[in-house]
Formats: C-alpha cells, structure tokens, sequence
C-alpha cells in the first residue's frame, strides 16, 4: 500500500504537477505574511508646517503635530 | 518606529487629522511651540488659526516615556477631535497667543545654527536659551532649570493609560482629598485634558506658590480641592537636562548619606558629596585634581545649599562658567583645599 504512493512511483507529470502547487501554495503565504508584516500605515507625515497649516484650512481638519529630532 | 494601520482605533483617528512631523525648527514659531524641550518626543492638536487645544507628551526623570502611552494617545486624540468640533461650531473660547519668536531671534542659537545652515534641533533650542539666558544675565536657574515639575512629589500616581486618571494618591493630594480613580481636569483653573497639559501648566505656577486648585472628576461630578505644595515642589533631579547646565566642572558626585556626614565630622546640613566618575577631559583642560573616593564638602566655604544635595550641583545651579572656585576636600582623613576651573560647553550635538 505505502509502495503505492511512494515518489518512487508517481509519474513526472504528477511531480511538476505536485511542485507548481507547492510552489504556488508557498508565494500566497509569503504574500499574506508580507501584508500583514507591512500593513499599510494610516498616517501620512507632512513634513512642512506651513504645508500642514494649509492642507487643514483645505479639509477643515486639525492638525496633530509632533515635533522630534530627525531619526 | 510604532505603525499604525487603517483599520485600528488609532488609525481610524489620525485619518481624522491632517499629520505633521517637523524635525527642523528653523521656520518655527518657539514662542507659540514652546515646551520643555527636553522631552524626547512631543505633540500639540490644534487648527488651522494656529489655536492650540491641547499636548501630549511630558516626561520625568526616571524616563522620556513615563508618561507617554499608546491608550493615553488615543484618548487624546479623541479629545482633540471633541475640541475641534466645539471650536467649529463657536463654542470654544480663544486663547491669547504668546508672542512669536523664532530659532533666528535668539542669538547663541543663530550662530551655532541657522547661521551655519545647521540642523535647528528641540533640545538645542533648550541649551542655548538658556545660555543666552546666561549671557545676558537673565538666567534663574532655579525657574529656568526645572521646568517640568513631578507630579508624584504631590502623591499623585497617574494610572497612565488612562491620561489624567489617578491610580493611587498620598502626600499632599491625599490630604487635599483626591483619590484613585479620580480624572484630573484642571489646574489653578485651567482645562487640562493630558498629562501633557498638565505638566504645562504645572511647570508655570510660581516657585513660592504655597498651594495648587486641581479640579477632579468624579462619579460625573465635578470637585475642586486645594492642595497644599510642599516645600521645594518644583525642584527636580536635572541629570537628563545635563547638557543644558553649565559651567562644565568634569566630575560626578552622589550624596552622602546623613549618618556618614555625621560619622566624618560633615555639616549634617551640608551638601558633602563623594566624585564617583571624572570625566577625562578634566586632564586636558587643567580642570580640577579631584580623585575618585574624594569627598567634596565645600564650595569656596560654603557647606549648604537649600536644593543642592551635592557639590557638583552647588556648583551647576549657583556659579558662572569659567569662574574658578576653592573647593574643600576630604581625601582619606586629610582635609585639603583645591582649585576648580569650570568651563562653559562650547560645543553641542
């Protein structure tokens, strides 16, 4: 019985066949493992006060500012 | 760094704001932005009048971040946003705005800075204020230097997450009948929404105030007790605001404890202290021949300083840069005199 599907025993077809969905299945869990280690950031920095001043009187928005040393 | 995603709370209220991250002060109104500047990260909500609603930051001396907290943010945040919406609706009463000054109007700070094409950096501004300060004979080190008064000198225990919640009271406030539990709201009057505010407006009650009006709410209502301030309740460690002090003296010193003064035949009173480190600049510039072991317990003669718990800072808060002092030692059982040539830091990172 294990003989029966031992590698050994399946064709070449059904081992490119078995490759391409490992293959397949290991760049979608790459992919989902990238999403979730670079989601997306919801915040945009404006870089420039006055910038910042103008984009608020454009979208009635406040402001959050942070003032820090440059990283 | 912290990421905030879209689909989080934090994320969901910033997208409420327009986000702004400066790191170059040079076009920056200080006198509207001024703060401590030695806080390591701080941030202000406002509109676009420039109407200022409220801060977030603050900090202590055991960390930059004691008091800055993801939660405590967002509730900030949300409280940034209720503002605004007052203010929109013309329910938010203005406030007068300070007058502007800029990084180019303080002198010391242009010519090490914006005059060079220099990075203008928060604590820079912070450093040369207060040498400007010393240049021009203003500087009280006393009001200058201790800027962000510590809560817990009161009895309060901020539970942080919480913003101005009180996790736990003692001392002063204790006495004055706030308790855990309890959201701190105001100050001598003045609406304060974060630790951020708070310690703001802490830092400006004047040094001989006997007593502080903090307002608390509680149970949905609204209390206002008066706390008694204890004796030198502004005063602070300054270790974190090092580079702020001049002169330069090249040595570090701790306090002797009581029983130890005692046991050498010190003034109990006094500010004895025993060098734990020199700094080996002190060879090259001739400073002082101080060793470590050494106690100092003397400044030109004089052994006591009502806030100085060491000589080292006797000579920070009370001596000019590049004065030369007599300092009394205790060297072994010997008791010797010393020179001390102390220097202003000429250069800042």
């Amino acid at each position: 019985m294990f003989n029966r599907f031992s590698c050994n025993r399946l064709s070449a077809r059904t081992r490119r066949a078995g490759i391409f969905c490992a293959a397949l299945l290991l760049s979608v869990a790459t992919g989902l493992q990238q999403e979730a280690s670079f989601a997306r950031d919801a915040v945009t920095w404006i870089e420039r006060y006055d910038e910042a001043i103008e984009e608020a009187r454009k979208t009635g928005k406040p402001i959050f500012l942070e003032f820090r040393c440059a990283p | 760094m912290v990421l905030t995603e879209d689909n989080t709370k934090r994320g969901k209220l910033l997208q409420q704001y327009v986000t702004a991250r400066i790191t170059r002060m040079d076009g920056i109104n200080i006198g509207l932005f001024d703060y401590d500047r030695y806080n390591t990260l701080y941030f202000f909500v406002l509109n676009a009048d420039e109407q200022i609603y409220l801060r977030y930051g603050g900090r202590d001396v055991r960390s930059a971040t004691t008091y800055l907290n993801l939660e405590s943010l967002e509730l900030a945040l949300e409280q940034g946003l209720e503002l605004h919406r007052r203010h929109q609706a013309g329910k938010l009463a203005p406030k007068p705005a300070p007058a502007p000054k800029y990084p180019r109007d303080i002198p010391a700070l242009y010519e090490r800075t914006v005059g060079r094409g220099r990075c203008v950096e928060c604590h820079l501004i912070g450093d040369l204020e207060n040498v400007q300060r010393e240049l021009d004979g203003t500087l009280d080190k006393l009001r200058d230097l201790h800027r962000a008064p510590d809560i817990r000198k009161l009895g309060i225990e901020l539970d942080v997450p919480k913003g101005l919640g009180i996790a736990s009271t003692g001392g002063a406030a204790g006495e004055a009948g706030l308790r855990p539990g309890d959201v701190i709201r105001r100050l001598n009057g003045v609406d304060v929404w974060t630790f951020g505010d708070f310690q703001w407006e802490y830092g400006k009650v004047p040094h001989d105030a006997t007593q502080a009006e903090i307002t608390v709410e509680r149970d949905g209502a609204s209390f206002d007790l008066s706390v008694n301030l204890p004796r030198f309740w502004w005063h602070t460690d300054l270790t974190y605001r090092n580079l702020s002090v001049d002169p330069r003296v090249y040595f570090r010193s701790e306090p002797l404890a009581d029983e130890e003064k005692c046991s050498l035949g010190l003034d109990e009173d006094g500010f004895a202290s025993r060098v734990v480190a020199i700094d080996s600049l002190s060879d090259i510039l001739g400073s002082h021949q101080l060793q470590i072991g050494d106690v100092i317990y003397g400044v030109e003669g004089q052994t006591r300083d009502e806030v100085a718990n060491t000589a080292e800072l006797h000579i920070k808060l009370r001596r000019q840069a590049g004065s030369e002092l007599t300092l009394q030692v205790l060297r072994g059982d010997e008791r010797i005199e010393m020179s001390l040539k102390t220097t202003r830091m000429s250069f800042r990172k």
